[in-house]
């Protein structure tokens, strides 16, 4: 990193997408002890009630209390979020490396399959690959992961191609290192970064991916809360109960909008021309 | 020239053909067994084995992924067919045919003919939507380049993060509250026969996206051209700001928004499966959604190969007229 003014301080935005972004996943963690009640308490005498001291954003079609139903969908969002990302790195890395560094017919094979990954309209794959798996928690993430690799491993396999033209990448394998030396020594930390970047603008999207999913009710079993599914159940009180609606999205937009601010200075920090998307 | 083309279109071959074999291993692995899907499981037993004979469901697994392939593939084996003018049968080479992806399970027609008929509705939304997203888009990005730096700047520049953070149902079900239900001003779902006003919201919402990558892009690529030293020399050379400012800077600029613009287009269907089902839009993503819903797995399939031969299609055609703009340009291939 280039010195100069700390990186929090170099931003609003970034001290406040850091702070939003910390705060979401306090409450998803603490979910028990933020959310004023259970989130799956069907109280039939109070549905469909408009924010009020007692329901902070109101409650839904069966009395349930929808701000601790947001909060408990941050869990859901966060973790699928986190999980396809970690899962969706892996997989990039794993292609882009073995790509890039070997080289050769290797290197061909997999970029054809990457280019036949990206040619699947991503959030049609991932509702293919949910529907062929059946819905679940475990399914959204692995089929978001799957729709999501490739563009890293594309990233990834640009990186050590150009890495491996260095002149410490040529000393170390001049001086008899092994391959794995030289990506585990050389190769993946200086990969580091550029990861941090991709991770931090994908996060956002595998989230709005779950939660387009789940808005499909194909994410998460019901009733579990997740952002999307509650959006989606919302839909049809639109007019009569807004709030239903409303508050998951908000929630949802803010939570994206953190990690995009926070990816996109990371991004300029490290390396403006880089393009995640 | 003619030969980028060639070689471009060619190498959409193997992209084609490992799109068609990852739906083939999708179309089986579906749970269930497509049989019962077809004729129900209290079929008598002669009827589900001939329906699994006539399905090529008995053959061996590669036989199967031989006749799925040539099943799928618009071309078939050339042979002479006839047009009818009048009295007339003019005779012509034939070696186009309709794809065949198996029949819905519940409209109980082939999955091709469905999507065609379903397709000019999504494609006239996607128009819509890419009108939207490139004047809203071009217009916000220049205000943001012209006024670089400003408030203006930072609240468009900031309005384009937001855009593109929004989840595409949720704005879509914002606007039928507030310009719907509220303000009254549009219809909040359905089609109308063709009318305009029901054309609004739902491009709007599809197309909120990419204005907002749009505005990104046309803002930081009007900024790098406007620093490189031609348009400083056209400065030098006495020419109005406003010249230079089109002339110049703008007809460059436009570049890679251009290629932006085509791939958010390829990439419509994604978007298009939560905004029609949202507005009640009678296209291939309401299709795919009702088919998810119904279980009808031979269309959620179809539409899923429709989505990728599309995104190819675009990627062709982004691709040729990229290169007729900047001849330096060589193949690399993007995501949705």
């Amino acid at each position: 990193m280039k010195t100069g003014r700390p990186f929090f301080r170099s931003r609003p935005a970034v001290a406040a997408s850091s702070a939003l972004i910390a705060l979401f996943l306090s409450a998803a963690v603490l979910a028990p002890l933020v959310a004023p009640r259970d989130p799956n308490a069907v109280d039939l005498e109070k549905i469909n009630l408009p924010p009020s001291r007692d329901h902070w954003f109101g409650t839904d079609d069966k009395g349930r209390d929808v701000f601790s139903r947001v909060v408990y969908g941050g869990r859901v969002s966060l973790s699928i979020g986190a999980a396809a990302t970690v899962l969706a790195l892996g997989i990039g890395t794993a292609v882009g490396f073995a790509g890039g560094y070997f080289g050769g017919r290797l290197d061909h094979l997999l970029q054809v399959v990457v280019d036949i990954t990206l040619a699947f309209p991503s959030l049609l794959l991932a509702i293919a690959i949910t529907v062929v798996l059946g819905p679940g928690f475990f399914t959204v993430f692995l089929a978001l992961a799957l729709a999501g690799w490739a563009s890293l491993a594309r990233l990834v396999r640009g990186e050590v191609i150009s890495l491996k033209q260095r002149e410490y990448v040529l000393a170390a394998r001049s001086s008899g290192g092994s391959s794995a030396v030289i990506i585990a020594r050389h190769l993946l930390p200086n990969c580091l970064p550029i990861l941090l970047v991709a991770a931090s603008l994908k996060v956002g999207g595998f989230i709005l991916g779950e939660a387009a999913l789940s808005f499909l009710d194909l994410g998460v079993r019901p009733p579990t809360a997740a952002w999307g599914f509650m959006i989606s159940a919302g839909r049809e009180y639109l007019r009569s109960a807004p709030w239903m609606t409303v508050f998951p999205g908000l929630a949802l937009a803010a939570v994206v909008l953190a990690f995009n601010l926070l990816g996109d200075a990371v991004r300029d920090r490290l390396d403006p021309k880089l393009e995640v998307r | 020239m003619i030969g980028y083309v060639v070689k471009r279109l060619l190498l959409a071959f193997p992209t084609l053909l490992g799109v068609a074999t990852v739906t083939f291993v999708l179309s089986r692995s579906i749970p269930g067994d497509p049989v019962y899907g077809l004729v129900g499981e209290q079929a008598p037993a002669e009827v589900i084995a001939a329906h699994r004979e006539m399905m090529g469901l008995d053959q061996s697994l590669p036989r199967q992924y031989w006749r799925f392939l040539a099943a799928a593939a618009p071309f078939r084996r050339p042979s002479i067919a006839h047009y009818r003018a009048g009295p007339f049968r003019i005779p012509y080479p034939s070696f186009l045919k309709m794809p065949y992806l198996g029949r819905s399970y519940y409209a109980r027609r082939p999955v091709a003919e469905m999507l065609l008929e379903k397709f000019p509705n999504t494609l006239k939304l996607a128009l819509a939507a890419l009108l939207i997203g490139v004047t809203a888009g071009v217009g916000l990005g220049f205000l943001a380049a012209a006024r670089h730096n400003r408030a203006a700047d930072r609240l468009a520049t900031a309005g384009a993060v937001a855009g593109i953070s929004f989840p595409v149902f949720w704005t879509g079900l914002i606007l039928v509250l507030v310009f719907s239900h509220w303000l009254g001003w549009f219809p909040a779902s359905g089609m109308g026969r063709g009318a305009l006003v029901f054309l609004v919201l739902p491009a709007v919402t599809l197309g909120s996206r990419s204005a907002a990558f749009i505005a990104r892009i046309t803002r930081s690529s009007l900024l790098e051209v406007a620093s490189e030293n031609y348009v400083t020399a056209a400065r030098a050379k006495g020419l109005s700001p406003a010249r230079i400012t089109f002339k110049h800077v703008f007809r460059n600029a436009m570049v890679p928004v251009v290629t932006l613009a085509g791939l958010d287009f390829g990439s419509y269907l994604n978007g298009a499966v939560l905004t029609e089902t949202i507005f009640a839009w009678d296209g291939i993503g309401r299709m795919a959604m009702t088919a998810i819903g119904q279980r009808d797995y031979p269309v959620i399939i179809g539409c899923v190969l429709l989505g990728a031969v599309v995104f190819v299609a675009v990627n062709i055609v982004v691709d040729i007229s990229y290169r007729l703009i900047d001849p330096r340009v060589k193949y690399q291939p993007r995501e949705a």
